[in-house]
């Protein structure tokens, strides 16, 4: 009777086997380190990663190892021409972040959009003789200028299915000099796949 | 009379077993109300309370506290759902900030496809239903959540990410293998994504999006395209969103209900634009699901099982009036497997989830024109052209110091 009671309370339990299917998964694909993401969307450490890299690239450049001086460079706000919404003004910062931490003061960056506006006030105070000088010239402020300008631009293709998603970006880096001459350019890829459960899809 | 208290008691266990499985049908699943998620979960009031406290200390707008109480006390599981609801709403109301903030969070969290997958898995099983599972919408509302995140955007003047919004509104747009040609064919994604091109200097991306726009089945030949000098957009929203109900014997299936709107077209300055969006256009035309194939499964369990436990029970009672040991103890037997089976049947929940963007309108107009701040008439028109809503739009004062670029939004309920 006991075995019998065993098998009447298993028969629910063998009938209720649970369906098996693959386990979402995100991953990077090609190039690129795997490891665990959100989402098939670019993230802050792929612009970290793709301006280490460009800071590298660009600091054997012979304008910068044969210039008497460290070049000027202007970093101007990412361009985002892919699939994925991204905040630009975070990205440029990390961006400037990585690069100055990697160049090594082998190249200096104007900080026009976060300074200009001050200095302009600033010089209009010490005109007015409202602040002293602290040393320099009390009227005619002349600001750095820039030998070459930095852009960069975000371009991806984004697929989905109904097995997951894939989105591939190219991170594209120019510098430009003041006759608009391009003097480097370089990419980086990632490219990222997501697999999501089947209750979504 | 041993064989009789025998054959007694097989029809007690019988007796018994037919109680438990009437208990069993009857313990049917929590509803929603008070005090329950969205999903049906329980709420415990200590978190509502604190939800309501978070909301009076950040100072959210009335008209938008419910949305936010709902979304800081139910939990990932709803909190899509509510960070939809509440950007929506805000927008409309013009709270851009908590519109930009709401939507951001439930792109990040739709975004997140490795979080939640205790919980996917969990939904796939016989005994848990779909709605435990956390929301992330269906693809046509995960495609309006980027086509909303897109116009605030466009309200901020960033173009680049309006336009990156639209394509992903596309891209969040699949189907089934039972209907190819409705992938990625929201007109009013391309038609933004056409309007942040020609303002971000890129024409031919506009022109790229207006030719794959007429290659959809949906096709409006007579939509009123954006040009490079417009200073104003439009948006209209009318009527109500698709309707979510359970169809099939066990409510299985995700049955989508039509709410039409009288309005056919609107009328802005003499430009005259058909809808752009038809939202149960877009959520009708999803084809089959992977998880009507699960759910589909677990009726079939919830059928069988509960066509077994009948027959058991049938053979149990024949068996026991047999009078006789073997038939009290086949009785017993049989008995305890019509109970195990109908507890298995009654514990399987093939229910499909019905949780709804249910603030979505059920159609969507966008114009694009040179107003120069003028006050304008929006003109909303029904089928044969006649009137049916009138909404007027102020204008902005040539030193109001506000900027020359503008976005409204416009309302029309039915």
């Amino acid at each position: 009777m006991n075995r019998c009671l065993c098998l009447c309370l298993g028969f629910p339990l063998m009938l209720a086997a649970c369906a098996t299917a693959p386990e979402p998964s995100v991953r990077y694909v090609e190039p690129g380190a795997q490891g665990r993401v959100a989402g098939t969307g670019i993230e802050s450490q792929d612009i970290a990663a793709a301006a280490q890299a460009a800071a590298a690239s660009m600091l054997q450049l012979p304008q910068v190892t044969q210039s008497a001086r460290p070049p000027v460079v202007i970093i101007t706000p990412v361009t985002n021409r892919s699939a994925s919404p991204i905040d630009t003004n975070l990205y440029t910062t990390k961006l400037r972040g990585a690069l100055m931490q990697h160049s090594g003061g082998r190249m200096v960056f104007l900080a026009r959009d976060a300074a200009a506006a001050t200095n302009e006030r600033e010089q209009q105070l010490r005109e007015a003789g409202a602040v002293q000088p602290g040393g320099t010239a009390a009227t005619g402020r002349v600001g750095a200028t820039y030998d070459y300008v930095l852009t960069a631009e975000l371009q991806g293709i984004a697929t989905a299915t109904r097995d997951g998603k894939s989105d591939y970006f190219l991170v594209s880096f120019k510098l430009v000099d003041f006759s608009d001459v391009l003097v480097w350019e370089s990419q980086y890829e990632i490219k990222k796949e997501g697999r999501e459960s089947g209750v979504y899809r | 009379m041993r064989s009789r208290r025998k054959a007694g008691r097989a029809v007690c266990t019988v007796n018994f077993a037919a109680w438990l499985l009437g208990a069993a049908l009857l313990a049917g699943c929590a509803s929603p109300g008070a005090g329950r998620s969205a999903s049906g979960t329980r709420i415990d009031p200590k978190v509502l309370v604190e939800a309501s406290e978070k909301v009076r200390l950040r100072g959210i707008p009335e008209p938008l506290r419910a949305d936010f109480v709902r979304l800081y006390s139910e939990g990932r599981q709803n909190s899509v759902l509510h960070a939809m609801q509440a950007g929506l709403r805000a927008l409309r109301l013009g709270y851009g900030d908590l519109a930009r903030e709401a939507l951001d969070q439930a792109i990040a969290e739709v975004e997140a496809l490795q979080e939640g997958t205790a919980q996917a898995r969990r939904a796939k099983s016989r005994f848990v239903g779909e709605r435990e599972k956390w929301f992330k919408g269906e693809h046509y509302e995960r495609s309006a959540l980027y086509f909303y995140r897109g116009l605030i955007y466009l309200m901020d003047e960033d173009f680049d990410n309006a336009a990156a919004s639209f394509k992903r509104a596309q891209i969040e747009d699949i189907t089934g293998d039972d209907a190819p040609d409705f992938a990625g064919d929201w007109l009013a994604a391309e038609w933004g994504l056409a309007l942040a091109s020609v303002k971000a200097g890129r024409p031919a991306d506009a022109a790229e999006a207006r030719r794959r726009a007429g290659g959809f089945a949906r096709r409006v030949p007579d939509a009123a395209w954006p040009v490079a000098d417009v200073d104003t957009l439009v948006v209209v929203e009318a009527g109500r969103a698709p309707w979510k109900s359970r169809g099939g014997k066990f409510g299985e299936q995700l049955v989508i209900t039509e709410r039409a709107s009288a309005v056919a077209a609107v009328e802005v300055a003499a430009v005259k634009q058909p809808v752009l969006e038809d939202i149960y256009h877009q959520a009708s035309t999803r084809g089959t699901r992977q998880v009507d194939y699960i759910l589909g499964e677990k009726a079939s369990f919830k059928e069988d099982t509960g066509n077994a436990a009948l027959g058991l029970g049938v053979a149990a009672v024949a068996a026991a009036q047999t009078r006789t040991d073997e038939g009290a103890i086949a009785a017993g037997v049989l008995g305890l497997a019509a109970l195990g089976t109908a507890i298995a049947s009654a514990a399987t929940q093939p229910e499909a989830d019905i949780r709804s963007w249910d603030v979505l309108p059920a159609a969507v107009f966008m114009v694009a024109l040179r107003t120069g701040g003028a006050a304008l008439e929006v003109r909303g028109l029904d089928g044969s052209g006649q009137l049916v809503n009138r909404a007027e739009v102020a204008g902005v004062g040539q030193n109001s110091g506000q900027k020359a670029w503008r976005v409204v939004f416009v309302r029309f309920p039915e």
